[in-house]
């Protein structure tokens, strides 16, 4: 009979496990109902829905194409680092961090990306992330601060290790929040930048792009909102995405499509016009210095 | 007393069972579809999942207009297996049927988009058990 208590917990642990990939999957298929806009019968085979965020890498490279001059102000200090002791927290400064790494990569500034290597290899390390997944490929990038090209290549090595660790892991919110964390790192460089007087048209163009992301974000974050930090961090985004929403946005309905068969590439035509007011810019970058704030304490 | 053992060994079994796939699926994307990304940036999401026969997958992702993409869609003994890229509205904009069901294909879009990469895993037509395998569905970039 003691065995019998002893082992009924872990049955259930199991079957709750169980449970709760099956309630993921019935909420993956409300999402999936609630994004076609025609529906047919295909959507009952839709097994898996995957929603993707722009790594660190490619946030900033997308919104820090500019010729501002590096600031490390707009930057998470090291310090903060004591402050994350929540899994939560966690993952979204590891997201915070490696793009603050990124910034300082685009500006060549190797020591201040040092640093940040090491509070990364912090993070990792309180994520309980093993070596091996992480941190070991940091240290490759500690070797490799000379060379600009392969930075870029190692940083993304890192976060996809330690994504594919936390998926195998059933850690999949911790992965997430990872990507949430560096796309609003990104949009606070961005938006700060944006709303400074001689603010180049691109900058606010790239701010704009990211109407997209965010109702991927919201889509992702839905997933998780059982889960208190995530649900008030959801709140925030929605707040964001009212903004966006308010933004105007005209599609061409001509959208030209051309397939170069040797060359293995198909290019998109499909012009968009987007009108944005310096009262909307100013909002958003209010807005995410807010949820910044949240995130980095 | 003895149920209950039987149930936990197929439960531990079952588990067991998941876990291998999920490593062998791992080994899978390492060696055989991540190397397809280059010269592109892997942007870091694992989007792997283990399907069946006639099962569907898709990926959500917005396409900047200053990079370029390449999209590979790797599967594990699962045959031909169809990618599309589709637009909000449901247009399809490319399929890899028309080329030879390629596992790899580049994009790039003029204007910001968020588009959709369906990928169909074909029906049993035999009349042996289905097959289940591993599909990935992985995403490289580089700037323009």
């Amino acid at each position: 009979m003691k065995l019998t208590y002893k082992v009924l917990p872990l049955f259930i642990a199991c079957l709750a496990v169980a449970c709760t990939s099956e309630s993921k999957r019935v909420k993956e298929q409300q999402l999936k109902s609630a994004l076609t806009i025609d529906s047919n019968e295909c959507e009952a085979t839709v097994k898996k829905i995957f929603f993707n965020l722009p790594s660190p890498v490619e946030i900033t490279q997308t919104l820090l194409k500019t010729e501002e001059p590096f600031n490390s102000d707009m930057l998470n200090s090291a310090e903060n680092l004591e402050k994350y002791n929540t899994s939560s927290s966690l993952a979204l400064n590891f997201g915070v961090y490696g793009a603050d790494l990124c910034y300082c990569r685009v500006y060549d500034q190797l020591q201040e990306a040092i640093n940040y290597l090491s509070v990364i290899k912090k993070v990792t390390e309180k994520l309980q992330i093993p070596e091996d997944e992480g941190s070991e490929t940091i240290n490759r990038i500690e070797q490799s601060l000379e060379n600009r090209d392969s930075i870029f290549y190692i940083i993304s090595d890192t976060y996809a290790r330690a994504d594919s660790y936390l998926k195998e892991n059933e850690r999949d919110m911790t992965a997430s929040l990872i990507l949430v964390g560096a796309w609003v790192e990104g949009m606070h460089f961005a938006t700060t930048l944006a709303i400074q007087p001689n603010a180049k048209e691109e900058i606010v163009n790239n701010i704009v792009d990211q109407k997209y992301t965010v109702a991927n974000l919201i889509n992702l974050m839905n997933t998780y909102n059982e889960t208190p930090e995530v649900a008030a961090l959801t709140d925030e985004f929605n707040k964001i995405q009212e903004v966006y929403n308010s933004i105007e946005v005209a599609y061409d309905k001509s959208v030209v499509v051309n397939t170069d068969k040797e060359d293995h590439i198909t290019s998109i035509d499909a012009p968009v016009t987007v009108k944005i007011t310096p009262e909307q810019l100013k909002e958003l970058a209010r807005l995410m210095g807010a949820i910044r704030n949240k995130i980095i304490g | 007393m003895k149920k209950i053992i039987s149930i936990l060994s197929v439960a531990a079994l079952c588990l067991a069972i998941s876990a291998g796939a999920q490593a062998q699926c791992k080994t899978f994307i390492k060696n055989e579809c991540k190397p397809k990304l280059a010269p592109y940036i892997y942007n870091g999401q694992m989007n792997s999942a283990v399907l069946n026969q006639g099962d569907m997958a898709e990926l959500m992702l917005t396409f900047y207009s200053n990079q370029d993409y390449r999209i590979v869609v790797c599967s594990d003994g699962l045959g031909d297996v169809t990618f599309r890229l589709l637009d909000l509205q449901g247009k399809e904009l490319f399929t890899n049927a028309d080329h030879n069901y390629t596992d790899y294909w580049d994009f790039s879009t003029n204007s910001t988009q968020l588009l959709t990469v369906e990928v169909s895993v074909p029906e049993n037509t035999t009349e042996e058990e289905p097959k289940s395998g591993c599909v990935s569905i992985l995403v490289g970039f580089k700037e323009k």
